[in-house]
């Protein structure tokens, strides 16, 4: 069999464990919701029927997808063409490429951002906000640098 | 980067899908290749030269890529 086939064989069927444990947890989540003591932490019923409400509505429309998605995998996993097809779209190196860009530009524009963020939450609501998100951008910085040291270390091109 | 591979995909009757699954990428990428908008790493002009039996200098046209800079 086809290495690539094998390789996406084996990714789907991790990914649709995945997603079977992503049901789970979803629909245990909506049950919890669903429980009478959780509506009356609410302020007011009404709240409570709203949040309640707004949480089985999420956990219907994230079914769904999630559903639909694992009968996609499903299917795959029968066509060999299929697998070959998705794992070479999987490993594109244009598709790649543009990923890493898309997100560095993402990254560079979300700190450029916070930053002005910071200063607005500062002036107008809290310096503790501001301190938060001046922290949360340090502790990018930070995980940057790292990543930074272990990429140029490990880094082959391949 | 100019290269001949319409022209080679088209003589050995291949769609761009065809050649995307034989090198191992995707439609979309050959698209960008044969029109000039993306250049392939080594191992993917590799992978095409070889399919057609040719040299990577024979598919693809450095002789303007200082100019592409």
């Amino acid at each position: 069999m086809d290495k690539r086939v094998e390789k996406m064989r084996e990714t789907i069927t991790n990914r649709n464990k995945a997603l079977l444990g992503l049901i789970c947890l979803t629909n245990a989540f909506g049950l919890i919701m669903r429980r009478d003591s959780v509506v009356a932490l609410a302020k007011t019923q009404a709240q409570g029927d709203f949040v309640q409400g707004f949480v089985i509505g999420v956990v219907i429309a994230m079914d769904l997808l999630l559903v639909a998605l694992l009968v996609k995998n499903y299917a795959a996993l029968k066509d060999e063409k299929k697998l070959a097809r998705l794992y070479n779209e999987m490993n594109d190196e244009r598709e790649i490429k543009i990923e890493a860009l898309a997100g560095k530009a993402a990254l560079k524009f979300g700190t450029v951002l916070a930053a002005l963020l910071s200063i607005v939450v500062a002036v107008f609501v809290s310096t503790e906000a501001a301190l938060s998100i001046i922290g949360a951008l340090s502790i990018m910085a930070v995980i940057k640098v790292i990543s930074r040291v272990y990429y140029t270390r490990t880094y082959t091109g391949e | 980067m100019k290269n001949n591979i319409k022209e080679l995909r088209k003589a050995n009757k291949l769609s761009q899908s065809e050649l995307a699954d034989i090198v191992g990428t995707t439609r979309q990428t050959i698209t960008s290749i044969e029109v000039g908008k993306y250049t392939a790493s080594l191992v993917l002009a590799y992978k095409i030269a070889h399919h057609f039996n040719l040299t990577i200098e024979e598919v693809f046209d450095f002789e303007n890529l200082e100019d592409e800079d």
